[in-house]
């Protein structure tokens, strides 16, 4: 289990990003009132055999030679651990959706604290794939949608320092409006 | 002479018999997993992507820098490396290196990694990385040519410092 549920979705990502996605769609969800925490990664990649995905929370399994095998089990594993469960749906061209549910206020769950460091990872360390990043809390919802240069609208992503400050300075807004910086 | 002919008479019709099941077993399973067969539209799609993603990566940067990103990388901080270095970056308004991520390099006990690659020079490999050491990397190596070995596990694939 790691620290912080922001590295449990950049490693999920990072994965999907490996197996060959292009779109990805990561959605949070606080909601205090239910005592609940949503976390869902979707991508359009590959999917997974049924073999793969009977075995995928085993730890250790892995479809790819040097992988670890063990991002999907350490994130299983924190969201049992506060009362939770981790779901996950995929088939064979369809891509692969990963679904994590977390008691809110439990006591063992791991925080969720620098998601400005993990989309800044997946967003300007993969320019090539499209990133859909949705994060409601409370009333409050934050939407911020990646995509390579040249676009209509929202800060291009690419190669130098102006890329970096664009990206970081919109995230960085966005969620401070959530209190989430 | 008639005595081996019955004995093969015997035992042949008994092979098939006990492989058929597995047989159909395999057929039940490649029917439940369909292969996609790939068109001309998908070469075609497979080609711009790859074009693209080939402009992205290769006109415009002088260096690459790797930042290795696998679970065991994540759990000993490769977020906090990538943090540094695009902080260093912007910093430095430095525009012709590209940054980008990868799986699991094959040293988890060496980790956080990063590999530093420039125009020409074969990739170097650096390990135990701390955010004070991405920094330095990024300003001698990237930026002024020398490699830190200090903090470099392997040149190429084969030199060790």
């Amino acid at each position: 289990m790691m620290e912080d549920l922001s590295l449990h979705i950049l490693d999920i990502v990072e994965n999907a990003v490996a197996a060959g996605a292009t779109r990805i769609a990561v959605s949070v969800t606080e909601d205090e009132r239910r005592d609940l925490l949503l976390i869902r990664v979707a991508d359009n990649g590959p999917g997974m055999s049924k073999r793969a995905l009977r075995r995928a929370l085993d730890p250790f399994f892995s479809t790819k030679g040097k992988r670890t095998g063990l991002g999907l089990p350490f994130l299983a594993q924190a969201a049992e651990q506060c009362g939770g469960r981790m779901t996950l749906r995929a088939a064979p061209g369809r891509g692969t959706a990963v679904t994590s549910r977390f008691r809110y206020g439990h006591i063992d769950r791991p925080p969720l604290t620098n998601m400005k460091g993990t989309l800044l990872t997946i967003i300007l360390g993969h320019p090539e794939i499209v990133l859909v990043y949705t994060h409601r809390r409370g009333e409050r919802t934050f939407r911020f949608r990646s995509r390579t240069p040249p676009g209509p609208s929202g800060p291009a992503v690419g190669l130098g320092a102006s890329s970096i400050a664009a990206v970081s300075d919109a995230l960085e807004g966005g969620l401070r409006r959530l209190g989430r910086t | 002479m008639a005595m081996p002919a019955k004995k093969s008479v015997v035992k042949k019709p008994a092979k098939p018999k006990a492989a058929k099941p597995k047989a159909k077993s395999a057929a039940k399973a490649a029917a439940s997993e369909p292969i996609k067969k790939l068109r001309i539209q998908d070469l075609e799609r497979i080609r711009d992507k790859a074009r693209s993603l080939a402009t992205i990566r290769n006109s415009e940067g002088r260096a690459k820098v790797t930042v290795h990103m696998g679970t065991c990388g994540i759990a000993a901080g490769a977020r906090d490396i990538m943090d540094a270095l695009l902080d260093e970056m912007r910093k430095r308004d430095v525009n012709d290196v590209i940054v980008t991520t990868s799986g699991c390099a094959g040293f988890c006990n060496r980790e956080p990694m990063a590999t530093v690659e420039i125009k020409d020079q074969p990739p170097v490999k650096y390990v135990d990385l701390t955010p004070d050491k991405i920094r330095k990397i990024l300003a001698e190596h990237v930026l002024g040519g020398q490699i830190v070995a200090k903090c470099a596990l392997a040149v190429g694939s084969e030199t060790l410092y």
